[in-house]
């Protein structure tokens, strides 16, 4: 597809998404109390439900799934694997013991994200140093580690989950699943990921080079090892980031990056723009969904990135092995 | 000056030495071919040229006067090239976005290929009998064609030194007579060097002027073709009999 349509089309759907989550929900808006609202005729109640409740919460939706999918294409690069996703490295783990331990201590939302995000830069560092120790530095080496670190935050997830007492365990199991009930702050998120794209998209034509292996793209002209220190490091950050906002939301990171290189291809310098709207977008229509289908209650997010998900990518692995 | 000069260079594998006190001066317009058998350290040769060293080599290669080891990769890439022995995709790309991707030393951080840049990969792509494939993804390739496709990036790199492993693996005699005539007029007509690895003795005695022949014991032999390609030196060099036979006046080593 054309670049220029496409990414007309991206952010068309990103302004329709957005225009979305902020009609509906556990009281439906007509389109002219929004427009109301936009040109600042009405302040009263339905302006709080729209300024103060629906709109952080939508862009805080579309800063994670940004986040995430952004993550994703540059670990798939990282870790020269197009399936990895931003949790494969154990960073969502890591964040979900932090969460979780601060809930079984009672802390207020401030203290959980605080609590959350601590978990996840402990578990990037954790694996970065347990990677790098002494000798080489190889995408299969950081994997493994990353693989096997992941997986003792499972066991210990479990453990929490089977000794935690029984009226902490909803909002324990809601965070594990994803959940953006407690993002209302938009603005760290979109900050973060308006730095993440300034800093890789200068070397995006890099990342093209390494996603054909280390040797191809050293005979380039790229330095390999501080790009792939770089990418660890932005990727780990960011992924903190929208775990710290909205929990482990899964599936976004992974499958983002593969639909629209179907669509873009994998040019990087086009791809990365790309899966930043793609994923925001996602999202976002992921959380008005949440918020809506059941609505008063609200269904945690990652149930529905998931559900859209699991068919999505298993479409593409069967069309990409055929 | 030499475009590469290599000082005292050894490449220690475990207990082996594979070669030893190597010095080699690669000048413009030479064409290089580098013969032994398989283990005898030829790719890795080849990558120590580059500035890859591995662990087990030791000396120092100089291009155009300063030490690689001072050179970013950047400025290497925009002086010499390397065509590696096998290429992987893991993720899809198009034969277009691979030959663009040569440009990649020569391109700023925030600018974009230039028509210049375009009619270079176009130009390549002629030269590797891959026009028209510009859309096709690498993958649906054939294994020729894919060799001819880094081959063509190679060109499109446009690399004053173009190092080449076995850069005959998967053509057809053809494309493998087209690229050896090629090859042979960048060094005649543009100055450029060349170093490839090779495995047919026939190719570099017609299509270079220098071979190095290395052993794998840590002895080898530097010099012009015609007198360091002989029946008695090919013989030791493969652990085979091999003879030579006369043809229309050129000289032909044939297996006996």
């Amino acid at each position: 597809m054309r670049p220029l349509l496409l990414f007309s089309l991206l952010i068309l759907g990103a302004i329709i998404a957005l225009l979305t989550a902020l009609l509906f929900g556990s009281v439906p808006l007509s389109p002219t109390e929004l427009w109301s609202v936009i040109t600042g005729e009405e302040q009263g109640i339905t302006g709080n439900i729209i300024l103060e409740l629906r709109l952080p919460r939508a862009l805080a939706a579309f800063a994670v799934g940004g986040l995430l999918a952004l993550a994703g294409a540059q670990m798939q690069v990282l870790l020269g694997n197009p399936l990895a996703d931003p949790y494969i490295l154990g960073i969502s783990g890591g964040a979900a013991i932090g969460a979780l331990l601060a809930m079984l201590f009672g802390a207020a939302a401030l203290g959980i994200n605080s609590s959350a995000l601590a978990g996840a830069l402990l578990s990037t560092l954790l694996v970065f140093g347990l990677a790098h120790g002494r000798g080489a530095w190889s995408p299969t080496r950081l994997l493994l580690t990353g693989v096997v670190v992941a997986a003792g935050w499972g066991a210990l997830i479990s453990f929490l989950l089977a000794t935690a007492p029984h009226q902490n365990l909803p909002g324990m199991l809601f965070w594990l699943m994803g959940d953006l009930v407690h993002a209302d702050q938009a603005l760290p998120g979109l900050l973060l990921l308006a730095f993440g794209l300034l800093i890789t998209l200068p070397r995006a034509r890099s990342l093209n080079l390494l996603a054909r292996g280390e040797q191809q793209a050293t005979v380039l002209g790229v330095e390999v090892k501080p790009l792939r220190l770089q990418l660890y490091l932005t990727a780990s950050l960011m992924t903190a980031a929208a775990v710290t906002l909205g929990g482990s939301i899964g599936f976004v990171g992974l499958v983002v990056p593969h639909m629209l290189r179907l669509l873009v291809g994998s040019d990087h310098r086009l791809l990365l723009p790309a899966v930043v709207l793609g994923g925001g977008t996602l999202l976002l229509l992921a959380d008005t969904l949440a918020r809506t289908l059941l609505a008063p209650q609200q269904l945690p997010v990652g149930v529905l990135t998931a559900m859209l998900g699991v068919p999505l990518f298993l479409y593409l692995l069967q069309r990409s092995y055929r | 000056m030499a475009l590469l000069d290599v000082t005292d260079l050894v490449c220690r594998v475990g207990e082996r030495t594979l070669w030893q006190g190597l010095h080699l001066e690669i000048a413009p317009g030479q064409c290089w071919g580098i013969l032994g058998s398989n283990g005898s350290g030829k790719t890795t040769l080849l990558h120590t040229l580059a500035g890859m060293p591995s662990p087990t080599t030791s000396g120092e290669v100089k291009l155009m006067g300063s030490s690689l080891t001072t050179l970013s990769r950047r400025a290497i890439a925009r002086q010499l090239g390397l065509l590696l022995q096998d290429s992987h995709d893991a993720f899809p790309e198009s034969v277009w976005e691979n030959v663009l991707s040569g440009r990649h030393p020569h391109l700023g951080r925030w600018q974009q290929e230039t028509e210049r840049d375009h009619a270079q990969g176009r130009h390549a792509l002629g030269l590797m009998d891959l026009a028209g494939l510009e859309s096709r993804q690498v993958a649906s390739l054939s294994g020729g064609e894919r060799r001819r496709l880094a081959i063509a990036t190679l060109l499109t790199q446009d690399p004053t030194i173009l190092l080449l492993d076995e850069p005959l693996n998967h053509l057809d005699l053809r494309h493998q007579q087209g690229l050896l005539q090629l090859l042979h007029q960048l060094c005649r007509k543009d100055g450029k060097a060349v170093v490839m690895v090779l495995h047919d003795p026939n190719q570099a005695l017609r299509y270079c002027d220098h071979v190095l022949l290395l052993r794998g014991n840590g002895s080898w032999d530097a010099g012009r073709s015609e007198e360091l390609l002989t029946t008695e030196r090919l013989t030791e060099l493969y652990g085979c009999a091999i003879t030579e036979i006369e043809q229309n006046s050129r000289r032909l080593f044939v297996p006996d």
